[in-house]
């Protein structure tokens, strides 16, 4: 999963630093790096954001669904339609990312059919991870080198998934997915449907959609990389309408069994904007810093 | 979402609301459970440096790599997916936490079986409450019923057919039962019929053994087996007395069974019988080893696959209490080589013939040994002190190191900022650990003071430079803390007088009023004011002294044990009033509840003035009341009766009355070790029980069962309330400790604030902790406790969870200027939200790397803040108190001067960026423009030199060195950002060279201003002019107010700092 790369970025800049920097400002700069790695894993999830409803169904939705196709597709129903989802054909999101004090800008650009673009600014420079349907591939240019990287198979597996605007949920069986009803569940405290969905990479996740709105309240990951588990926490709030299709405004995540929790707040959603299929695609030389404010 | 249509939005959901539960609008009592108060989250400060009991092991190798499952004795299950290197708990969510028996599925290694209730049923030993199975590797779990079984001691499953699985049910080890024996289900779990039955209530199983080439032939030690308060017996009542205990052997799946007996089996020891081990060599089924405890306790040995038996090993460790160690594991190559864990690892390598000690290193008091099939070098075993990695065979071992299962019986705190933790553990002797740590609480934060099995042990309030350890039966010490000495101060029996009883978990209390008055109880209590030097004997026998539960010479049933384990009519809890050091109340074993209100000289045992409270039930705990002389708390702990109930109960009237404050309704459940009273709510009361903490907030009126962050059913043993920090410290039996960081929110949960939709409630005022690094790498396989965050808390309630329309936190400083915003928690109850009090990071130029160290902003000034929550259309306010750390030597003066300085230098660094941003501005117009002027060639490339000269001014601010390498490249942004890195890491006044460092820098960075300033002015009237006739429009460098406005809102970088003002109060 590529949200793991970052985190060995991360790493990396923990083992590059103490060459530079008096040591007493590791544990600074560790901190930072491990923010970034999480900051990163945000990404990972963010096509999750298609997961989104309409008030009105709660009139519907608060009768017993059995299935866990019928669950499904009342969450799709929350998500303002079928209809009305396929017809975002790019989006862009922009949100701000906090886990302690190290706070940092977070972009994601989704373009059909399977692209995604995820950048995460601090100081004015970028990481950028990106998928263009055939290519993963990153800049890393947080300790000087900003060439493009390409990225393993599995670094990108849920870069992949995140190019997926409309998140697994939809149109599961067609993907390749399984999915099951686990049954009812307290996510502290609120009544939740609970979908264990089995993923074609070897992915598991865990949704917990509220028993009223069949929104998605919390997202439980279980993802293999180089064989090893990982295991992440989400937690969906502040949905608000764009469109006609209401977004979680408010996540947190955590690792699973850690105290503390990183936060994104979403400041702003546009779909439908003209996106250069050039930002999907792996740049051929290195890329430029953000562009500097033009003089007048 | 526009305003009107979220207001629109809010309304439906009212509608849908209201149509969906009628009369839900109007106003109903709030919820008070768990989800109300588990938002206060807890942190396990382990440790995993001394571990605790494991109980069952299993492991198979998935996809090449080794999945191991490891059962806690009281700790839940835990799963590793690499082998041991990292271990998470899958268990935490089921309603007990003692685990006897683990079996992977052979067919299938995603299916566990998990049998609960540890059968190595010492004093201590926990209980479960069935037989469970995952079938995803343990993310969830069914009850697969056995509900009554108590304990169960292994699990088999036919390779052959996984529906097929066997359940060895020792049962009840307090009270006669039908629900034990070996059971079987043949449909997965569904249903299950009992196929061997003991002769008695008392006989369950013991161990049962499967040959894995025919899986429906099968041997069962069946265990008669019985633990009071005051005695044990494995076997009859004594080494020659009727014994249920057996064994058997069935070849078709259980449906009849032979027993195998001296006369039936030739070479077995003669009846009667104790516990009993059986193991089939793997890989020649025919060959069976056998533990049988009797007059001739001994291994032996079948070459006939039961018929006939000879005689082996029966040296000390073969034999030695066969209740704490009977299980036997066979080599999965080599039938001649067999395991048999004891209080150490013994190996054969002849078949039984002999054996030699192998667990040296180790802790010891084995239980559990899996042998890797493929590599029969490599053992993972459990003990007393966790778990133990061999690669040679066990000649030697590592230590687990990440497994915080460690079973506490008592925690206290000392003053000391940070706090210390004490406390003793089973079988794991007497330790102090760290509350909080630079880098976090290490295994190496914490640090063994004394020995034995360990329980009560407090820091002496009179010389905070020793504390009182004991270990087990009242062998307390006075221990120096910085060399360890350890002068042994147990209280002595008089002359001719019989011996002095104290308990396996002797009470010692420090006196609340006398810093150097410590208590200790026998059958008497004990009273030193001199550290031990002497001791007051200032209680007659405050027992029954029934002597029939002082047998324990004779306890232990066919193989005497007597370890202080069962040592009855004795003081197990001591209390003096805080409010009246004359008024001590001390509760015993055997059920007397006994009071003094003149310092001993007199007694009257009240236990007969609480209600319903059957005759002997034993004093879990007596706790005097905290602000009433008049009042005190008794929990009864009946277990030891099979009773498994909680009794708790208050009296005002100096005991005269008692009223029960844990009614049958509550939802409590388990025998109850500890009630405590809030240090500063008096209603507020926590009770902790076998299967977990509950907290009642109506003095015992209602009761919700704490759950934050996870915190499972584990025992918890004891608690304590830090009186100056507010903290609740939980001693758990099987999870180490556990801190919940400011309990203040609990105190202010009051019903009206239940009914609110949501509202603020303070905690106490936030402490900016000094800035400090410390620990080092230590690899994944290591336990780390968490701090507390190093933020001020903000705690509010909502009574439903938030999950329409935006919510937030803001905080204000004194001069109501935003200083923060802050995504909230949206939970139901009590959520928490951490603000790490510090500014907005400054805005740094961009350069060939990233300046971590200016990757946070400044702390604010201590002071008082403004937090406003906005949650749809409503806003909740709530003032925030920042104070200094006490421990910091410098003054709020220093602090000020400190802020002053890192402040100057973000604000350079934000005219930094903006000298970058201009310069880059100039450049790129530049380059933009000789792109148009391409026709005239001496011009563009005036202007490309220009651009060029601009661009080595930036290079004067900022390192451009690229590519990845360790450039070493300095500017003035370099330098400038590590002078600020150095200013946020020490708080204190700054260095007079670090402010005259600002200044240089400040005046470095004037000297490129100025004279990109003057060539710009020498430069642009003529070269726009030139543009002009040419129609391209003039080149100007950037307005910086316009700068500011335009940056003033990123979240990555302030701009300038001018719009933080600083806390003067």
């Amino acid at each position: 999963m590529a949200l793991f790369s970052s985190e060995s970025q991360g790493v990396a800049l923990v083992c590059f630093f103490p060459y530079l920097v008096h040591y007493r400002r590791l544990g600074e700069i560790m901190k930072v790096a491990i923010s970034l790695a999480r900051a990163m894993e945000f990404a990972r999830v963010w096509r999750y954001f298609a997961s989104v409803i309409a008030v009105l169904t709660m009139f519907a939705g608060s009768a017993k669904a059995q299935t866990v196709d019928e669950v499904i597709a009342k969450n799709i129903q929350a998500h303002g339609g079928l209809e009305k989802l396929k017809s975002v054909r790019s989006r862009r999101t922009i949100a701000k990312f906090s886990e302690g004090s190290f706070r940092a800008e977070f972009r994601q650009e989704n373009k059909r059919p399977g692209k995604v673009r995820e950048e995460f600014i601090i100081q004015g420079m970028a990481q950028i991870q990106a998928y263009d349907g055939k290519t993963g591939w990153q800049i890393s240019p947080f300790s000087g080198r900003k060439d493009p990287d390409l990225m393993s198979q599995d670094d990108m597996k849920s870069l992949i998934v995140d190019a997926d605007m409309d998140g697994p949920l939809v149109d599961y069986k067609e993907k390749g997915h399984k999915a099951e009803l686990v049954g009812h569940d307290s996510m502290e405290g609120t009544d939740c449907f609970k979908i264990k969905l089995s993923m074609k990479n070897g992915d598991v996740r865990y949704y917990y959609l509220d028993a009223d709105s069949f929104l998605e309240l919390k997202l439980e990951i279980q993802t293999t990389i180089r064989g090893g588990l990982q295991e992440s926490e989400w937690y969906f709030g502040d949905y608000e309408q764009v469109n006609g299709i209401y977004y979680p405004f408010a996540i947190e995540q955590a690792q699973k069994g850690s105290s503390s929790r990183s936060q994104i707040s979403v400041e702003k959603i546009e779909q439908n904007v003209n996106l250069d299929e050039a930002k999907f695609t792996m740049p051929a030389t290195k890329t430029e810093a953000k562009t500097p404010p033009a003089g007048k | 979402m526009h305003k009107s249509m979220r207001r629109f939005a809010t309304l439906m959901m009212l509608i849908a609301t209201v149509l969906i539960f009628p009369g839900a609008a109007l106003a109903q009592e709030a919820k008070f459970d768990s989800d109300t108060i588990s938002g206060l989250g807890a942190r396990n400060i382990g440790s995993a440096e001394m571990s605790g009991r494991v109980a069952a092991i299993d492991a198979v190798k998935e996809d090449g790599r080794l999945t191991v499952y490891i059962g806690a004795a009281s700790g839940g299950v835990w799963k590793s997916i690499n082998g041991g290197t990292t271990f998470k708990p899958v268990f935490d969510k089921e309603a007990v936490q003692s685990i006897g028996a683990l079996a992977i599925d052979p067919n299938s290694p995603k299916t566990i079986w998990v049998g609960t209730g540890e059968a190595w049923t010492r004093n201590s030993v926990s209980v479960g409450n069935g037989i469970y199975r995952s079938v995803d590797g343990g993310d969830s779990w069914h009850n697969m019923g056995l509900p009554n079984s108590e304990r169960i001691a292994k699990i088999l499953i036919d390779p052959k057919d996984s529906n097929a699985v066997y359940a060895c049910v020792p049962g009840k080890l307090w009270s006669d039962s039908e629900d034990r024996g070996v059971y079987k289900t043949s449909d997965g779990g569904k249903s299950w019929n009992k196929i061997l039955k003991g002769g008695n209530p008392s006989t369950g199983c013991s161990m049962i053994a499967m040959n894995s080439q025919d899986p429906k032939t099968l041997f069962a030690g069946m265990w008669d087996f019985r633990r009071k308060g005051w005695t044990f017996r494995s076997g009859g009542e004594g080494p020659t007395a009727t014994s249920g205990s057996g064994f058997f052997k069935t070849t078709d799946g259980g449906t009849t069974w032979q027993e195998l007996d001296e006369k039936s089996a030739k070479g077995l020891p003669a009846k009667p019988w104790g516990r009993i081990a059986v193991t089939i060599a793997p890989s020649k089924p025919n060959v069976i080893y056998a533990m049988i405890e009797s007059t001739r306790s001994a291994l032996f040995r079948s070459d006939d696959g039961g018929k006939t038996w000879e005689e082996r090993d029966r040296s000390n460790w073969m034999v030695w209490r066969p209740f704490y160690f009977a299980n036997l594991i066979v080599d999965p190559k080599n039938e001649n080589k067999v395991y048999k864990p004891d209080l150490t690892l013994i190996l054969s390598e002849d078949g039984g013939k002999s054996f030699s000690g192998i667990g040296n290193g180790a802790h010891g008091d084995f239980h559990v040994v899996w042998v890797n099939p493929e590599n029969t070098d490599h053992l993972i075993a459990g003990d007393d002190g966790g778990l133990w990695y061999s690669y040679d065979g066990g000649n030697t071992w590592w230590k687990g190191n990440n497994l915080p299962i460690s079973q506490f019986y008592h925690v206290s705190l000392d003053d000391a900022d940070p706090y210390h933790v004490f406390g003793g553990l089973q079988d794991n002797s007497a330790w102090m650990g760290d509350s909080q740590y630079p880098g976090g609480i290490s295994n190496s934060r914490w640090e063994n003071l004394f020995g034995g099995d360990g329980f009560w042990m407090f820091s002496d309030p009179a010389d905070p430079n020793y504390v009182y350890a004991e270990a087990q039966g009242g062998y307390i010490g006075r221990v120096n803390r910085i060399t360890l000495e350890a002068r042994p101060i147990k209280p002595q029996p008089n002359y001719g007088e019989g011996k002095l009883r104290f308990n396996w978990n002797t009470p010692i209390h420090m006196s609340p009023n006398e810093k150097r008055t410590i208590y200790i109880g026998a059958q008497f209590l004990f009273r030193s004011r001199d550290h031990g030097q002497s001791w007051d004997r200032i209680s007659p026998d405050l027992t029954t002294n029934d002597p029939e539960k002082q047998k324990q010479e004779e306890s232990g049933g066919v193989t005497v044990d007597n370890s202080y384990a069962e040592t009855h009519t004795t003081i197990y809890s001591i209390s003096e009033s805080p409010r009246d050091g004359q008024t001590i109340w001390a509760g015993t074993d055997d059920g007397n509840l006994e009071l003094t209100r003149d310092g001993g000289k007199s007694w009257t045992n009240v236990v007969g003035n609480v209600p319903s409270l059957p005759k002997n039930s034993w004093v879990s705990w007596v706790e005097a009341g905290l602000y009433d002389a008049a009042t005190a708390y008794a929990a009864f702990d009946r277990h030891t009766f099979g009773d498994m109930e909680p009794h708790v109960y208050k009296t005002t009237d100096y005991g005269k009355t008692w009223m029960s404050i844990v009614a049958a309704d509550s939802g409590v459940r388990g025998y109850a070790h500890v009630i405590k009273e809030d240090t500063v709510a008096p209603s507020l009361l926590f009770l902790g029980t076998e299967f977990g903490l509950w907290a009642s907030l109506d003095g015992g009126k209602h009761w919700a069962q704490y759950k934050g962050h996870d915190f499972p059913s584990v025992a918890v043993r004891d608690i304590v309330v830090h009186p100056r920090e507010s903290d609740l410290v939980l001693a758990t039996h099987g999870r180490g400790i556990w801190i919940v960081d400011d309990i203040t929110p609990l105190r202010k949960l009051t019903p009206e604030a239940m009914t609110q939709e949501a509202t603020f409630i303070s905690g106490k005022p936030a402490q900016q902790r000094l800035v400090a690094n410390g620990g080092w790498a230590d690899g994944s396989a290591v336990y780390t406790g968490p701090n507390p965050p190093d933020a001020a808390l903000i705690t509010y309630y909502q009574k439903k969870r938030h999950i329409f329309g935006k919510m937030k936190l803001e905080i204000f400083d004194s001069q109501v200027k935003l200083v923060d915003t802050l995504p909230p928690n949206s939970r139901r109850g009590i959520s928490r939200v951490e603000w790490p009090m510090r500014l907005k990071a400054p805005r740094v130029p961009p350069a060939a790397t990233a300046a971590f160290e200016a990757a946070q902003g400044p702390r604010v000034l201590p002071g008082t803040y403004t937090v406003k929550m906005t949650r749809g259309t409503e806003t909740y306010t709530t003032q925030l108190v920042v104070t200094l750390d006490p421990r910091a030597k410098f003054s709020l003066e220093d602090r000020k001067l400190e802020f002053d300085a890192a402040m100057r230098v973000y604000k350079l660094l934000g005219d930094m960026s903006f000298d970058v941003d201009r310069i880059n501005g100039v450049r790129n117009a530049l380059g933009e423009r000789s792109g148009k002027v391409k026709s005239d060639a001496a011009f563009a490339k005036r202007l490309q030199e220009l651009s060029q000269k601009v661009d080595e001014m930036r290079k004067k601010i900022v390192a451009t060195k690229e590519g990845g390498a360790i450039t070493g490249e300095e500017r003035i942004r370099e330098k400038t950002t590590g002078l600020y890195g150095d200013l946020l890491n020490y708080e204190g006044r700054p260095a007079d060279y670090q402010a005259a460092r600002i200044d240089s820098l400040k005046k470095e960075l004037e000297d490129v201003e100025k004279e990109f300033d003057s060539l710009m002015a020498k430069e642009l009237p003529a070269l726009n002019k030139s543009l002009g006739q040419k129609k391209l429009g003039p080149i100007q460098t950037l307005d910086r107010k316009a700068w500011d406005s335009a940056n003033s809102d990123s979240e990555t970088g302030g701009s300038g700092g001018g719009n933080f003002s600083r806390e003067r109060d």
